[in-house]
């Protein structure tokens, strides 16, 4: 890497973590200054760079020259999904704020001018809960809020960008595209269909066989397109001045990416339950068992942690072991929690809890907002958001959404969510006004000064059945806050439907 | 039930980054034709553990297809998927069941005219299989019968042929001996091997038939009816224990006393682990009148020892104990000819008996008539349905309240012949042709709670859909009952079915049929 490139990468790790300590320092400042996450009504700067996402994605992916028609077809479907999906998710999860995208970006710059002969590439942070990131042909990486709030540091952002920004160079997407269809086009496999499709007998069972075949085949793919992107990702990030060893701690943390910030169970009663309203979390009914005796059927391919967003983390591990021997030892060391870092993951959990709350996930954005509470318990924004996801949760039952859009414990999930889940699997509509009644009064508010507060003192009122501050709190939102991110949610007539 | 390949090609290569629920919810693709038989919920003791579809296939081979048995758990979520092949176009499941270790299939298969049971264990591995052949006519005839009537999705025993879970040790099914003059009960275990065989006496007088109402440990108690000959409309009613393990009858008494000043029929009846007694529900007629035919002048309350001895009595007439508690709306429908059916009998853990019951009645068919006169075979009677109602009964046996819920009208079509059937007896027909928007009752295995659910349906100006509301009455243990609605209007392109779920929710299954798809959802009831 030329001198002068690096020492503007150094510069520019440089400017941000000075950047971010004085954001810590603000912070520390304004002390009582809450921290709310980010909305604009204004959508112009989402849906122009949505706009953009889509054609580049179009422009991106060309067919093949000298293919069929339906092979062209095919493939003509999948770039103008691609484009759709991409337009819309841009569109609706693009997290354009003034804390963590320019952080993000700014990693993501100091990674490009440490490997300037990368192709043309962007990132977008998103408001995506899960845990995850990737990347699309045009060179766009994709980052979820729920994977920036569990990260370390800078450098274990860096790896997983540069892992990314592989798969950009290595066009991962466009070979998988084409490796797929050229099998499924392959005349051995079009006979083999054809053979499947005339069969007279079992032939439902013969079709999932092959496309099982198939799935395996681009599961194959996809692990094997892991290892290489590891390989090119790791020499992006070894040209920046970031510690190498956290490519090892960022795979190690992708292991158990999945898991909650805390796996400690909520003390549900500490917030719901008080002497006026008792409820005994313990005493409700367990769900009960299932009378089957039937291990989960599972496809071929599918391995132990299968249901992990990030399988075969511990298989990458070695593998970059390999590539580097002694990081594993140089890794014990590393990974520590920048200050910097601290501030963009507590900015970023209120983000995902938000973001929760805004897909309508009101099972997971109260368990965020009751964890965030658990580690700040003067958040007032945490408070907030307990109590209209409560209040979420009770509009679900009422308009007979709740098991449609409220998760069942399940095998995936952590301990504490499961038992979190299933707390609230068992409530009932009479309950929420006992919850709001004794966690308001261990949680008193204020007078309601944010948008958040004012939704925040409605939805209680509204729980609690005291029409008249309910009112008097609607009338002030409604004054305030016309074009406000609750108006939907707190007013309507019914929740959308799921 | 597979996408076209080319949507499912795309699907696996697009990225699939939406946030994933683990909701209570599945889409089933590819359900053509579906019957509202087709799913059936799976009960342990009372409450559902999840459900089964069954369905065909494809062809296994030149003379058999696939028949598909989709197993689903109490949340909806998927189990597996067992094929079974069979001869083609033959096949119909009468009953499945699940005795705590086993699951059933019964099958009848209409060409053969053979019945055929399949048993699974709880990991879904045959056990056994069983064939039944030489049927006698009534069997088949009762049989066929089954195959054509729909189902009121609650999937549990009532007439016809039944295929009864003993708790953890096996099946008994029924069989009709000669032209329906007696049964037969035969136990089997899980590997349906033969345990006992119960026959009526070939020269008993009189026509009998049995229905299974409760099995324990030890006993299996049984409502037998009793009747001079086969269409005789004089009927009588007994209780009737038999001994589990051997199958011997040990009880068999008349549910009224001889020498009574009135006739009993026995809608219900109940084993009572607390006070191990039995509780029998039914109404009572005029001596000269016939029980389920002419209209019964109240409803009994009686309680047995297990070794038959009558321990108590309770009369209650409709016009002198009820009527004082019914609200002003029933009572003019009372005016109109209204009769009450009786559904179920729920009793609870606080002591309290809960009667669940519909209102009926038959009225000349228009165009009934009209058809009858152009000679087509139609009934020129059709039968009125109108409000439910809960009686509440105290653990001392008074009457404590009647809750009163008010419905719009319906009509349900009757068989032809039916304007010479009394009453009584229309009311039995109309629940088996699904006539009643009564859909079904579930109560938790602690006895603290139960639900029952109609639908209402209401005529909407300028449409030709009518607007479909589920009822769902809850009862909590608190004085008052709760009442949870839910929208089911259908359109063109779907029409919802209702079915018993596990406590707190029941499940809405949305045929879609023009897309061939089914979306089944647990909706959790407000309370």
């Amino acid at each position: 890497m030329p001198f002068f490139l690096r020492a503007l990468a150094n510069c520019k790790v440089l400017a941000l973590a000075l950047a971010l300590l004085l954001g810590a320092a603000a912070s520390a400042v304004a002390q009582n200054s809450e921290i709310y996450p980010f909305y604009t009504s204004d959508k112009s700067r989402v849906d122009s760079l949505a706009t953009v996402c889509g054609m580049s994605i179009e422009r991106s992916l060309n067919v093949p020259n000298g293919v069929k028609n339906a092979y062209r077809n095919t493939y003509k479907a999948i770039i103008e999904r691609t484009a759709m999906e991409t337009y819309g998710r841009v569109r609706t999860t693009a997290l354009l704020d003034t804390v963590l995208e320019p952080f993000v970006q700014s990693v993501f710059q100091t990674l490009k001018a440490a490997n300037p002969s990368l192709h043309k590439s962007k990132v977008i942070l998103t408001r995506s809960p899960l845990a995850n990131a990737y990347a699309l042909a045009d060179g766009t990486v994709f980052i979820n809020i729920g994977l920036l709030a569990k990260l370390s540091n800078e450098a274990q952002l860096a790896f997983i960008l540069s892992h990314e920004l592989a798969h950009v160079e290595l066009r991962h997407m466009q070979a998988g595209i084409e490796e797929h269809l050229d099998l499924i086009f392959s005349k051995e496999f079009k006979k083999e269909y054809k053979k499947v499709a005339r069969e007279k007998y079992n032939r439902t069972k013969k079709m999932e066989a092959l496309l099982e075949r198939v799935s395996l085949n681009t599961l194959y793919h996809k692990r094997s397109n892991e290892m290489q992107a590891d390989s090119l990702g790791f020499r992006i990030f070894a040209n920046t001045q970031y510690n190498q060893a956290d490519a090892y701690t960022a795979l190690e943390l992708l292991d158990t990416v999945d898991e909650p910030l805390s796996t400690a169970p909520l003390a549900l009663e500490k917030y719901f339950s008080c002497e006026q309203a008792k409820y005994n979390f313990d005493e409700k009914q367990a769900p009960s068992e299932s009378i089957f005796e039937v291990e989960k059927e599972q496809p071929k391919f599918a391995n132990s942690d299968s249901l992990k967003t990030h399988p075969d983390c511990q298989k990458r591990m070695a593998y970059l072991r390999e590539l580097s021997p002694g990081i594993e030892q140089r890794a014990v060391n590393s990974g520590k929690p920048t200050d910097s870092m601290q501030r963009v993951n507590m900015v970023s959990r209120i983000e995902l809890v938000q973001s929760w709350f805004d897909f309508e996930n009101y099972d997971f954005a109260l368990f965020e907002a009751l964890l965030l509470l658990e580690k700040e318990p003067a958040s007032i924004y945490a408070r907030n958001m307990v109590t209209l996801s409560l209040y979420g949760l009770k509009r679900l039952l009422q308009a007979h959404t709740f098991s449609e859009a409220v998760s069942t414990s399940a095998p995936q999930f952590s301990a504490n969510i499961n038992m979190f889940l299933d707390a609230l699997n068992n409530l009932n509509t009479s309950d929420f006004k006992g919850f709001a009644a004794c966690f308001s009064q261990k949680y008193p508010s204020k007078e309601p000064i944010s948008e958040f507060d004012l939704a925040a003192s409605y939805t209680v009122a509204e729980l609690t059945g005291e029409q008249d501050a309910a009112d008097q709190a609607r009338l002030k939102y409604q004054s305030q806050y016309s074009a406000g991110r609750f108006f939907n949610l707190l007013f309507s007539e019914q929740p959308s439907p799921h | 039930m597979i996408t076209t390949l080319r949507q499912l090609l795309i699907a696996l290569i697009i990225l699939c980054t939406s946030v994933q629920v683990v909701a209570q919810t599945q889409t089933l693709e590819g359900f053509a034709n579906f019957k509202k038989r087709s799913l059936t919920p799976i009960y342990a003791g009372n409450e559902v553990k999840g459900y089964i579809m069954f369905y065909k296939a494809d062809k296994a081979d030149k003379r058999n297809d696939n028949y598909g048995l989709d197993f689903f758990d109490q949340e909806l979520r998927k189990v597996k998927s067992v094929m079974l092949p069979k001869t083609r176009y033959s096949y119909q499941l009468l009953r499945s069941t699940f005795n705590g270790e086993a699951f059933s299939f019964y099958f009848y298969n209409y060409r053969a005219k053979t019945l055929e049971v399949d048993v699974f264990d709880k990991s879904l591995n045959k056990l056994a299989s069983k064939q039944f052949d030489k049927l006698s006519k009534a069997d088949m005839s009762i049989a066929l019968q089954e195959t054509q009537l729909p189902s009121d999705g609650e999937n549990k025993p009532i007439g016809g042929l039944n295929m009864y879970p003993v708790p953890n040790k096996g099946f008994i099914r029924n069989t009709y001996t000669g032209m329906m003059k007696g049964f037969a009960l035969e136990m089997y275990d899980n590997k349906m091997n033969s345990k006992w065989v119960f026959q009526t006496d070939k020269k008993s007088k009189d026509y009998e038939s049995v229905v299974i109402n409760e099995i324990t440990d030890k006993h299996i108690f049984a409502t037998i009816v009793r009747k001079p000959n086969m269409l005789s409309k004089q009927m009588t009613f007994s209780v009737a224990a038999f001994d589990a393990e051997t199958g011997k009858k040990i009880m068999d008494i008349p549910v009224e006393k001889e020498g009574a000043a009135e006739q009993l029929s026995l809608t219900s009846l109940n084993y009572d682990a607390q006070t191990d007694e039995l509780l029998t529900i039914g109404e009572f007629y005029k001596l000269d009148d016939k029980p389920f035919i002419n209209k019964s002048q109240g409803f009994y309350i009686k309680r047995f020892s297990v070794d038959g001895q009558e321990k108590s009595a309770k009369f209650y007439t409709w016009a002198g104990d009820v009527n004082p508690y019914l609200p002003a709306a029933a009572k003019e429908s009372l005016d109109k000819g209204f009769v009450n059916f009786v559904h179920r009998m729920v009793k609870g853990a606080d002591g309290k008996m809960h009667i669940v019951a519909e209102q009926y009645r038959i009225a000349a068919d228009g165009m009934g008539i009209a058809m009858a006169v152009l000679g087509g075979g139609t009934s020129t009677a059709k039968g009125i349905i109108g409000n439910m109602m809960i009686l509440t009964i105290n653990p001392d046996q008074g009457l404590q309240k009647v809750t009163y819920f008010e419905k719009d009208e319906t009509n349900c079509m009757l068989p032809p012949g039916s304007g010479f059937y009394g009453a009584g007896l229309l009311g039995q027909v109309i629940k088996m042709t699904g006539g009643f928007d009564y859909q079904f009752t579930q109560q938790n295995n602690d006895h603290l709670n139960f639900n029952t659910a109609y639908i209402n349906y209401k005529k909407v100006k300028k449409s030709k859909y009518l607007e479909r509301t589920l009822v769902n009455i809850q009862y909590t243990g608190e004085p008052e009952f709760l009442t949870d609605e839910i929208d089911l209007t259908a359109d063109k392109e779907s029409y919802s079915y209702v079915y018993p779920a596990k406590p707190g929710y029941v499940l809405v299954l949305d045929n879609q049929h023009q897309d061939k798809k089914l979306d089944l959802k647990l909706v959790k009831l407000n309370r």
